[in-house]
Order: structure tokens, then sequence, then C-alpha cells
């Protein structure tokens, strides 16, 4: 092709080749905002997406308000400061006071940051020795005392070590015991 | 939204990008084609876009991955063949293979982070080989441009550094969550001060940036910020005083006019070649962007901008940001904290990596002679680049795996299952 025709013809292609750019980017960002809206309209019909369970305040102990409940993800840290994963802003919890680890067919486990303790179930618990946490088990961190309530779904996969309900209606006569609701479902040892 | 009619859709928006991408790739080498009337032009007119339908639709196959960022990547691989072969055909037909090779890579990391759930075991070997790796240079490399930083064997040369970004992002994502901090600062501060040695300050930046953003994306400390961020503006202090060539591209930033012959003379052209294309360019094929010193590497965007214009330009910064934006949207939905911090880490890289070569090429920030990512001619840039994309695609599946999962969880309470 001879050098003036191909000039004149790349002189008309270059505002193609511009409008293409254009058009990409726009598909691009269309498609970016396509998937946002997408992803709001599923945390509004998920709400509980990559959550485990929630902590529960023990109805009777002193800290918390009972009426909050504390969304437990697969992975976190429960700390006061609000960067945390799970923030229980209560008195003597460390800004960071424990990492969270939720695996399959475990439960979750309870890593006590620095020199920090917890007691799960009344055992202490230490960053030397982690502890477990099943479906029903009591967390005491700092002055708050917490029970961990995993979601239906999630039970499902879970075979814990924890205690049946049963177990916990005899416990019923200690002032600070949780009663669980109506149509709670066992939990299989 | 149901998944079956959310995946549709995401199908289709794929194709009507993919359909516009494959377009501008045919009639662009076709033009090319033309002006020499080489089967090899031909060939590449049909063989990108195909490459491109194939890393497009065939590769989410292989991984329930991110179609958005295989679609953009691919864009931009193919943008840098088309560029080499309107400059230099022999390092576009090198930068198509590099293309093909780097998307086998990208499957390859995509599946390692899928498969590999506890990195412990690979920490002392990753982080021991990478300063072995660094350090290697120093004892068999050769200076260019005044860093010593490539390494030739055998009749092939690389950069060391390119590969050591990835296991510093792994490294830095894996210890980070597990708050080793004296490890990944010892880590970082030894990669640091071996680029140091090796006069790759523009590489020892997109560390050092990685790092402080990593760090600061792991505990959202500004405290620690503001430290790093002071840390840095004295070492930056330091090199100018310490190395004339630091000097030497200050004062080529603050004006190149002042020598335009010699210390100049790159930047300058650079500039030239960016004015000289106008909104939309002096045409593909036409130009002069061969007159621009060391073209095919750092100063690829000015040839982007000469061919198809300023508009374009920002196309292609456009694409960056949108990369970028979707990177860092896919850590923020990753699940646990390794995988978040590895996502966001590539995404910083390659949007550091993207910020000081173009800012360099248009006077904004003094040179630095790192590559554009996916563009520039280079087979270790080009890889690496793909990795991290691998990467980031790989946590990208995860999410959609804990989508799948999240879902069935919801069916199975709707349902009543035990």
């Amino acid at each position: 092709m001879s050098t003036e025709i191909y000039a004149v013809l790349s002189l008309g292609m270059r505002y193609v080749f511009t409008a293409l750019g254009a058009l990409i980017v726009l598909r691009a960002f269309l498609w970016l905002r396509r998937d946002r809206r997408e992803k709001h309209e599923r945390l509004r019909r998920l709400p509980d997406a990559g959550m485990i369970g929630e902590l529960l305040p023990v109805p009777g102990a002193a800290g918390l308000p009972e009426d909050v409940c504390y969304a437990v993800p697969r992975e976190g840290t429960l700390g006061a400061q609000r960067t945390c994963d799970v923030c229980i802003p209560a008195e003597g919890i460390a800004r960071e006071h424990l990492d969270l680890s939720w695996q399959d067919g475990r439960g979750l486990r309870v890593t006590p940051l620095g020199r920090l303790t917890c007691l799960i179930d009344g055992e202490e618990v230490t960053r030397a020795r982690p502890g477990w946490m099943a479906h029903g088990s009591t967390l005491a961190v700092g002055g708050a005392l917490l029970r961990l309530r995993l979601f239906e779904g999630v039970e499902a996969e879970y075979r814990p070590r924890a205690r049946a309900f049963d177990d916990e209606a005899a416990d019923a006569s200690a002032p600070d015991a949780w009663t669980p609701p109506e149509d709670a479902e066992e939990v299989e040892p | 939204m149901r998944r079956d009619e959310r995946r549709a859709r995401s199908r289709e928006a794929g194709r009507r990008l993919c359909w516009a991408v494959m377009l501008f790739y045919f009639l662009a080498f076709l033009l090319l084609a033309l002006r020499d009337m080489a089967w090899q032009g031909f060939a590449l007119a049909a063989a990108v876009p195909a490459m491109i339908w194939l890393g497009t639709n065939l590769l989410p196959r292989l991984y329930p991955g991110d179609r958005l960022l295989l679609s953009l990547t691919n864009f931009l691989c193919a943008l840098g063949v088309l560029v080499h072969y309107d400059t230099n055909p022999a390092y576009a037909y090198s930068q198509a293979v590099n293309y093909g090779i780097g998307l086998g890579v990208m499957v390859f990391c995509v599946w390692a982070v899928r498969l590999i759930r506890d990195w412990d075991w690979a920490m002392w070997p990753l982080t021991l080989g990478s300063l072995a790796l660094l350090a290697l240079p120093l004892l068999f490399g050769r200076e260019t441009y005044g860093a010593k930083n490539w390494i030739y064997l055998g009749g092939v040369s690389f950069q060391s550094s390119e590969f050591v970004k990835l296991s510093l992002i792994l490294s830095l994502a894996w210890l980070m969550s597990r708050r080793r901090a004296l490890r990944w600062l010892a880590f970082t501060v030894a990669c640091l001060g071996l680029l140091m040695l090796q006069k790759d300050l523009g590489t020892a930046l997109l560390y050092f940036g990685t790092a402080l953003l990593m760090n600061f994306a792991a505990n959202g400390s500004l405290l620690q910020l503001g430290l790093g961020l002071s840390g840095g503006a004295g070492a930056a202090l330091m090199g100018y005083r310490m190395f004339a060539h630091v000097k030497r591209r200050v004062a080529i930033w603050r004006n190149p006019w002042a020598d335009y012959e010699n210390a100049g003379y790159q930047l300058v052209q650079g500039l030239m070649a960016i004015a000289s294309g106008g909104l939309f360019g002096v045409g593909i094929g036409l130009g002069s962007p061969t007159t621009i010193p060391v073209y095919h590497t750092d100063f690829i965007f000015a040839v982007i901008c000469e061919q198809f214009g300023l508009i374009f330009g920002l196309c292609v910064l456009a694409v960056f940001v949108a990369l970028i934006w979707r990177g860092a949207t896919i850590a923020m939905a990753a699940r646990s904290a390794f995988h978040g911090l590895l996502a966001i880490g590539c995404t910083l890289m390659l949007g550091l990596q993207t910020f000081v070569i173009i800012g360099g090429v248009i006077k904004l920030i003094p040179l630095t002679g790192v590559t554009m990512p996916f563009v520039s001619y280079g087979g270790s840039s080009l890889l690496s680049s793909m990795c991290l994309v691998g990467f980031i695609q790989g946590v990208a599946s995860l999410n959609e795996d804990d989508l799948r999962e999240d879902t069935r969880i919801a069916m199975a309470v709707e349902v009543g299952e035990p």
C-alpha cells in the first residue's frame, strides 16, 4: 500500500480507535457499577453473609446491654476499638483482645493477643494455649460475659464437643443461666 | 437476584466488552499489516483477537474467577503487543510469546492460592530465596542505566527484583495476617537494603510503598503510616545526597529543557511525543516514536499517546484505574486476613507501579526506571504482572466459593434443614 493512502487511512482510523477505547472504558465502568449494585442487593438478602454466628450477652451479667448481639465472622479480631471485626466496648477489654478463627469440623478458635487472657466455659485461655468455642460456649472477656450462638446452616457442618441444651436447662437455677428459646434445636455432641 | 441470573448478566457484560476489545485489535493489526503488507501482521490480526477471546472465555472455565479483571488484563497485554509491533516487530513477537506464557502462569498462581491454605512452611524458603535472588545481581549482574539489577545467564536476561516482588507480597500478607511484625519488617528492610546497593531505587520505592500500605490495611494505624512516611522521606533525602544519578534525575525533572540535548533528551522527547499526538494521535504507524530513547520500556506510555492521542492515553489510564478498583473490591470481599492482604498487596503494587511510571513520563514526578505493567516490553515484567493478577484472581475465586457457601447456608435455613 502506498504511503499516502496508508496515511489517509491511518488518520481516519484514529477516531475509530479513540471511540473504541472510550467504549471499552465505558463498558468496564458500567460493569463495575452493576457489580456494586448486586453486592448491595446481596448484602440485603444475606445480611449474615460471612458470619458464623453471634455472641450474646448472658442475661443478668453486668457490663453489656442485653438487647445487643455481636456478629462473629469466620476470621477476625475481638476488641474495644472500632476497627475490630467484633467491637465490644466494655470495661476490661483491650483495644485488640482476641483473635477468632472458625475451622470447619472443629469450632471457633480463640487466641488472646499478647499477655491477655479470657475464660471459655470457665477455663483460662492464653496465647500459648488457645481455646475452642462451640455452640452455647461462654466467653468471659474483660468485664463481659457472652455466649456463642452458631447459625443453623453453620451448625450443620460442625460436630461440637459442647454440652447439649438439656444440660443447660439443669443449670437454670444459677442466677446468670442462659435459657435457650423454646424452639432451639438440640446440639449433638 | 438469583445466582444464575447474575451469572447470565455477567456473561453478557463480558461478551460485550470482549467484542469491543477484539474489534479494536483486529482493526489495528489489520491496518499495520496493510502498511507493511507482511503476512505476520495479518496473522497477528487473527491471532491476537483469538487469544483475547480464549483468554476471556476459556480461562474462566478453569476457575470461578473475576471476568472483568481478566478482560482488562487481556486488553493491556494485547496493547503491549500492538504498540511494539508498530515500532519494532521483533519485540512484538517476543511480547506475544510472553503473553501466552503469562496466561498459563496466571492460571498456576490462581490454583496455588486456591489449593494452599497454610503458607507457614514456605516462609523461610521464600524469604531467604528472595534475599539470595536480590543479592545475585550484586555478584553477577551488569549495570544498566545506573542500576545493577539485571542477571544474564546463558543468553537469557532477567530482573530478579520482578520475581522477588511476588514473594515479598506473599510473605508480607502471611506474616502480617499472623502478626509476626518483626519478621516481615526484617525481610522488608533487608530487601530495601539490597535494592539500595543495586541502586535500583525505583523498585525500592515500590517495595517500600507496598509494604507500608499493606501494613496500614492490616492494622489501620495512622501513627505507623505517619512514621513510615517520615522514614521514607528521610530515606529519599539520604538517597538524594548519596547518589549522583538521583540528583541528576531530580534536576531533569525540575527543568529538562536546561540540558535537552543530553541528560534531559529522553524526557523532552517523551513530552514532545505526547504533545505531537494531540487529542486523537498522529495515527498508528505514523509519527516517530523510536526517537525516544528506551521507548519500548520506560516511555511506552508516551508512544501510546503519540500514536493514539491523549484521549486514548486517558482511556488506558482509566483501564488501570478500573483494574485497581476491582482488585481493591476483591480484597475487601476476602474472608480471611491473609487473602485480603494478598489481594490488596498485589493491587497496590500494580497501582503504585503504574502511577510511578506514568507520573515520570508526564513529568509529574522524577523518572524512576520502572516498567508499565503488562504493556512495557520485557518478559520478567510481563510475567510478574500476570502472576500478581493471578493471585488477585485466586482470591476472587475463593470469594466466589464463599458466596456460593453463603447462599447454600441461607437456603438451608429457609428450607429448615438441621
